[in-house]
């Protein structure tokens, strides 16, 4: 295979495993609370796209704008995750149901976006550059994927960073660590609790808006996005924020590579059999600490 | 589902109208939700099309056509579930299957017991009465007004060697017993036209990424991608195409592409697709009665104005239209209607002309039912 078309591959498997890393990053502010993972996460994504559909699209509202609108309205989605799903569920139980319940929340909200907007995919405009791709050297590109991932690449180092270095990032790791002694040095733990679930919707539908261009807004893809971005997850580390994007590039790597030197037939046992290979090797995931 | 609920609405009124009055009861099932939506609901659009303007001229004999509606989903448990309840609980009169090949051929486990006239107007496999009665023929009960996925494929084997005069093609095709039975058939047809295959890809309907397939494509010099699945991943496949600057290799794709669907999502990417369907390009054949069937179509589904009528839409309606006439000569006994419906002789639908005969229950002919059709500006015009 000649060298061009390698990197032809390579970039179209960044461009994928971008995404699957955004939607793991939003995994994490979550897991990062109370341990708990959202595996509705997937239709917050779909969520956050076909709102942009319908405001970029149908009201002609600025790509900006519908963005920060669908990130309120998604986040507020994301809070009712929050309460719904795991609020009630996991005080009263202590149990692992919240795996069903988070799990089912994201079945309805399925069902009703399905009633709101249909089932089929929608197109949604590319809003980075223009429809005609870029040619560098042998290889071409959507500027679309090439915005994908430089914004999701920037988005999740600054996310490291407001983790690592502000106050309130060091508040959320507080939390996630011991929420009690957090709560005992003064931590507001709930309205940490919130922020992080709000962010998380926030995050959803970056995801959604960078994806759908490329993808379609797609009323059926959030089940795949969640389970793509939880394999993301594990490989990277459920700890860690970054470790996931960065779990979520190698699997796009993983997948796109495997398709194209190997087959396309095999590809779901090599990126399955991979995850199970993970959690043999490293258990707590490339970036993740144990316990 | 968009339109569940007006349809639970009208369905809901015309159970209290069945208790006031005797109707006629229809049954029909389909993907109304799920990847395959788009075949369902313009199917049911097509059936309810007709059931309108038969209540609308007093219904057959005096009584009104009642259409029981069911969303199977594409799954055949549900298609099974539904057509259980349609003909023991409900007493359907005739059976319309689901698009879909799967769902379509499970219900014939209750119509053929039962003796339901079963009506074919959208499944295209040829597993499902297979024309010349080989290997098995047709359910007796059972005619089919749509075309088959083997004409399909030795339309678009010709017209890819004698029109486009491609030298090497690749077979791009999905998982579902659809994808596979395409695959089967071009590949035949395609030994038969002498074009030698240099590759051939297969991936999920829920598949992302269409490049290790497009670069391996590329890579064996392939003039021409042959594609049997559904509308929203050929738009994928042909916008990656387009990325990857394969503007000089040509696509020709099966019936199911000819909704608005596939232009909708592949904008200027799906330029130029051919495919195969079942009519002349509607706008473009300058046909009467499929004009005006179109401007009934567009008002009732609010589609796109560049959007043809999808040639299942006909078919059903046409469906619907014979089996009005076969219970208006025979009534609503299920034995006298079957006998009815396949003799029905030769007659003309909408902009195609259909011919059935008790030893012949496709109605559609293996070598005048198929036209190539091509996306020129975003609507579809006969290939040249």
């Amino acid at each position: 295979m000649a060298w061009q078309t390698v990197i032809q591959l390579l970039f179209s498997g960044l461009a994928l495993g971008a995404v699957y890393g955004l939607v793991a990053l939003s995994y994490s502010t979550i897991y990062a609370t109370r341990n708990v993972i959202n595996f509705g996460q997937g239709e917050l994504v779909v969520l956050g796209s076909l709102l942009g559909v319908s405001m970029v699209v149908g009201g002609k509202v600025p790509v900006l704008i519908a963005l920060v609108v669908a990130a309120a309205v998604v986040a507020l989605a994301a809070l009712l995750v929050e309460w719904l799903a795991v609020r009630s569920v996991k005080e009263v139980t202590r149990n692992m149901i919240w795996v069903m319940s988070t799990f089912g929340l994201g079945i309805c909200m399925n069902q009703l976006m399905q009633k709101i907007w249909g089932t089929d995919p929608v197109r949604f405009p590319k809003f980075i550059g223009k429809d005609e791709p870029i040619q560098l050297g042998q290889v071409t590109m959507l500027p679309q994927e090439l915005g994908v991932i430089i914004i999701a690449v920037v988005v999740a180092v600054a996310f490291e960073a407001f983790r690592r270095n502000t106050l309130m990032g060091k508040a959320v790791r507080a939390t996630a660590m011991d929420r009690d002694t957090a709560s005992l040095m003064g931590i507001d733990t709930r309205k940490v609790v919130y922020g992080s679930y709000a962010l998380s919707g926030a995050l959803a539908t970056l995801c959604g808006f960078l994806v759908a261009p490329i993808q379609f807004a797609d009323p059926n893809g959030g089940v795949l996005l969640s389970v793509k971005g939880f394999i993301a997850l594990v490989i990277g580390g459920l700890g860690s924020p970054i470790g996931g994007f960065l779990g979520g590039l190698f699997l796009g790597l993983l997948e796109i590579g495997s398709a194209s030197f190997i087959s396309e037939v095999w590809k779901d046992v090599i990126t399955f059999g991979a995850l199970i290979l993970v959690m043999l090797i490293r258990p707590s995931g490339f970036f993740g600490k144990l316990g | 589902m968009k339109h569940s609920l007006p349809i639970l609405a009208a369905l809901a009124f015309s159970a209290l109208q069945a208790q006031a009055q005797d109707t006629i009861k229809v049954g029909m099932n389909g993907a109304l939700s799920g990847p395959a939506a788009v075949l369902g609901r313009d199917a049911l659009a097509g059936l309810e099309l007709a059931i309108d303007e038969i209540n609308a001229a007093g219904g057959i004999k005096g009584k009104k056509v009642e259409l029981i509606a069911k969303d199977d989903e594409a799954k055949p448990p549900l298609a099974l579930k539904w057509v259980q309840q349609m003909v023991n609980s409900d007493k359907i009169v005739a059976y319309f299957p689901s698009t879909n090949t799967t769902p379509s051929l499970t219900s014939l486990q209750v119509t053929v017991p039962a003796g339901v006239p079963h009506i074919i107007a959208g499944t295209t496999s040829d597993v499902v009465c297979p024309p010349g009665g080989a290997p098995k023929p047709c359910d007796s009960n059972v005619v089919r007004l749509s075309i088959l996925n083997s004409w399909q494929a030795a339309g678009i084997a010709k017209f890819a060697k004698e029109k486009l005069k491609v030298q090497k093609v690749a077979i791009m095709y999905d998982s579902t017993e659809y994808g596979q039975d395409g695959e089967h058939l071009l590949e035949a047809e395609l030994k038969k036209a002498g074009i030698p295959i240099v590759y051939k890809g297969t991936f999920d309907l829920g598949e992302k990424a269409f490049k290790p397939h497009l670069t391996k494509i590329k890579a064996a010099g392939a003039d021409a991608i042959l594609t049997w699945t559904l509308d929203f991943v050929v738009a994928k496949i042909a916008i990656e195409k387009k990325e990857l600057g394969m503007n000089e290799v040509r696509m020709v794709g099966s019936s199911a592409i000819t909704g608005m669907a596939l232009r909708a999502l592949g904008g200027d990417a799906v330029e130029g697709v051919y495919m195969a369907d079942g009519m002349p390009a509607a706008v473009t054949s300058g046909d009467d009665s499929v004009k005006r069937l179109l401007e009934r179509y567009r008002a009732k589904t609010k589609a796109d104005p560049k959007a043809g009528i999808p040639y299942w839409t006909t078919t059903y309606y046409d469906a619907m239209h014979l089996l009005a006439k076969s219970i208006e000569k025979a009534g609503t006994d299920r034995a006298a209607l079957t006998k009815a419906l396949a003799s029905a002789g030769t007659w003309k639908g909408t902009g195609v002309t259909y011919s059935l005969a008790p030893e012949k229950r496709n109605a559609r002919e293996a070598g005048s039912a198929i036209h190539i059709v091509q996306v020129k500006g975003g609507q579809l015009v006969d290939a040249r």
